[in-house]
This record gives structure tokens, C-alpha cells and sequence, in this order.
């Protein structure tokens, strides 16, 4: 017997073993160590660094890194999705048809999730330090003020002023409730 | 003339050398990992009397992959700090690729799937 296999060549993007970018077909280097395992390089660099045995979670411009160090997104549900799967399935049409259009979605929610995840990182503690030094001074004002000071803080000074001035005011209202129960006067113009 | 220069190492850098190439290639770190277990380490603690190898093959350090002439020197290498920081590193997170795999990899075979 003679058996013709027709076999397709199947288009693959790869992913980079060192810095994780895509290895589009006809780029890169594919090695494939002693014990069968397969490392896809991007370009040169990338293979160079992992014959120098060195470890992408700790060269700074790989994803590896960025991973490891938390510069970026690490844990989504979007990253679930890119998982392989040994699984094989059976070819259906509607399937292929819904995942594309699925992929090009989540990629979206992906790439908007990773900005705002860097954007967070970038804004800086600023406004959270601040606030909490807001909020620190108010617990321990009275601290603050040093304990052989007779006279008032501006602080309380303040504050009596504001409390005289409620009083004030209340005592005003209560005088306006007596007159609220007289018919206001009102000015018809003839 | 006076007597040829002698060659200094002062500058070269480790990573120019030979023993990037291929053919020098040495073991990673995943497959050492694969190495330290007990399995695997007995095998290659006790292996055959092989001549060329250095020591004949009888002194292996697993953690750095190396053959060692005599007992002597594969102890006094278990001092140096190579030796250390490779027992170091082997313990930490060990990268191995990008590719994340559901179920870690397992196969699935084709009577399981639906």
C-alpha cells in the first residue's frame, strides 16, 4: 500500500519562551532540548539570553518579569481564556464562528484591563497618603497641642465662635416662630 | 623580541565564552528539578563506571550537574558559593514558559471529551 497523507500545514502563532512576544511564522528559532521539550524564540536576542542561561523573571524587558514584579496585570479572568487546552474538539462550525468573535472581544476587555492596571500603578500614592495624614492629625490633635499652653488653639477658638453663633442662630429662630404664625405681609401691586 | 604577552582574562566577559554553544550546552535548571527527585537522584548518585567522564562518572554534584575527579573534590565543591547559590535558586519559582495550560497539562484522551 502506498498512502498519499495530505497533510496541511497549520498556521500557528507562537509565543516567545524568553520574552513572551508572538513568533509569527517565518521568524525566530525553535530548540528542542534532549528531552523533547520545545523553546520558540522571537529573535536572536531572546535565544542569545537563554543560552546564557538567564532567568526572563528577572531580565527587566521581558513579560516574565513585568509579571513577576507586578508592573503588569497578572490575574484577570481575561488571562484565562489564552490557557491551552489539550482537549481536542470536535469541529463545529457555530463554535469557530462565536469564538472569533469572542476573541476580538475579550482582546479588548484585555487591553483596556492592562492600561488601567498600569495607570493605577503610575498615579501614585499621592492622594492616599494625604488623606491619611488628614486623618491622623484629627486623631491625635490634642497631641499636638503642647500641654503648658494656656491660651486657646485657633482650633478652639474657632470652635466657640461656631457654637456661639448656632446659639445665635437658634435663639433667632425661635423668636421667627412666633411671627411665623402672623400672616406675612404680602405687597399686591394694584 | 621580547617574551609574548601573556594573555590576561582581566577583561573577557563570562558570556563570550565557548560554553555558550550548543554542543556545551549544560542542564537547566527545570530539567535539575526534575533531577532532585528521589527517583531520579538515586540513579544518579550511583552511576555506572563510565571512563569518560571525569572521576568515571562517580562523583556528581545533581544541583550543578557536574562530574567531580575525586570525593574530595566534589566535597570541597559542595563549599563553594556556586554550589550554594544553584541550591538556592533550585528552590525558588523555576520559570518554565509561557504557556499556561488548564489542568496543568494533563492529556485529555479522546474518549473523555464529549
Amino acid at each position: 500500500f502506498f498512502f498519499c497523507c495530505l497533510r496541511r500545514s497549520v498556521m500557528r502563532l507562537e509565543k516567545c519562551y524568553f520574552c513572551e512576544s508572538t513568533v509569527y511564522p517565518g521568524h525566530g528559532i525553535c530548540f528542542v532540548r534532549n528531552d523533547c521539550k520545545v523553546f520558540r524564540f522571537c529573535r536572536s536576542k531572546c535565544h542569545k539570553n537563554f543560552k546564557r542561561k538567564r532567568n526572563p523573571r528577572k531580565t527587566k524587558w521581558t513579560k516574565a518579569y513585568r509579571r513577576a514584579s507586578g508592573k503588569d496585570m497578572t490575574v484577570d479572568t481575561t488571562l484565562e481564556f489564552e490557557k491551552k487546552r489539550n482537549r481536542p474538539l470536535k469541529y463545529d462550525r457555530e463554535l469557530i464562528g462565536t469564538t472569533i468573535k469572542a476573541m476580538k472581544r475579550i482582546a479588548e476587555i484585555k487591553h483596556n484591563r492592562e492600561a488601567r492596571h498600569i495607570e493605577r500603578r503610575l498615579r501614585g500614592k499621592k492622594k492616599e497618603r494625604t488623606m491619611e495624614a488628614i486623618k491622623e492629625l484629627r486623631q491625635f490633635k490634642h497631641i499636638i497641642r503642647p500641654p503648658t499652653a494656656t491660651k486657646p488653639t485657633l482650633l478652639q477658638i474657632k470652635a466657640s465662635q461656631r457654637a456661639k453663633r448656632l446659639q445665635q442662630e437658634r435663639t433667632k429662630k425661635d423668636k421667627n416662630t412666633l411671627d411665623d404664625h402672623l400672616p406675612t405681609p404680602v405687597q399686591q401691586q394694584s | 623580541m621580547g617574551r609574548p604577552q601573556a594573555r590576561s582574562r582581566k577583561h573577557t566577559s563570562k558570556d563570550k565564552r565557548k560554553d555558550i554553544k550548543t554542543k556545551h550546552r549544560v542542564k537547566d535548571l527545570d530539567q535539575i528539578i526534575v533531577d532532585l527527585k528521589p527517583e531520579n537522584a538515586e540513579k544518579l548518585e550511583k552511576q555506572e563506571v563510565d571512563p569518560d567522564l571525569p572521576g568515571l562518572g562517580q562523583h556528581y554534584c545533581i544541583s550543578c550537574s557536574r562530574y567531580f575527579v575525586d570525593a574530595r573534590a566534589l566535597s570541597d565543591h559542595r563549599k563553594t558559593k556556586i554550589h550554594k547559590r544553584r541550591v538556592k535558586a533550585l528552590k525558588e519559582d523555576i520559570y518554565t514558559g509561557p504557556q499556561q495550560l488548564i489542568d496543568n497539562g494533563k492529556p485529555i484522551m479522546r474518549d473523555e471529551s464529549n
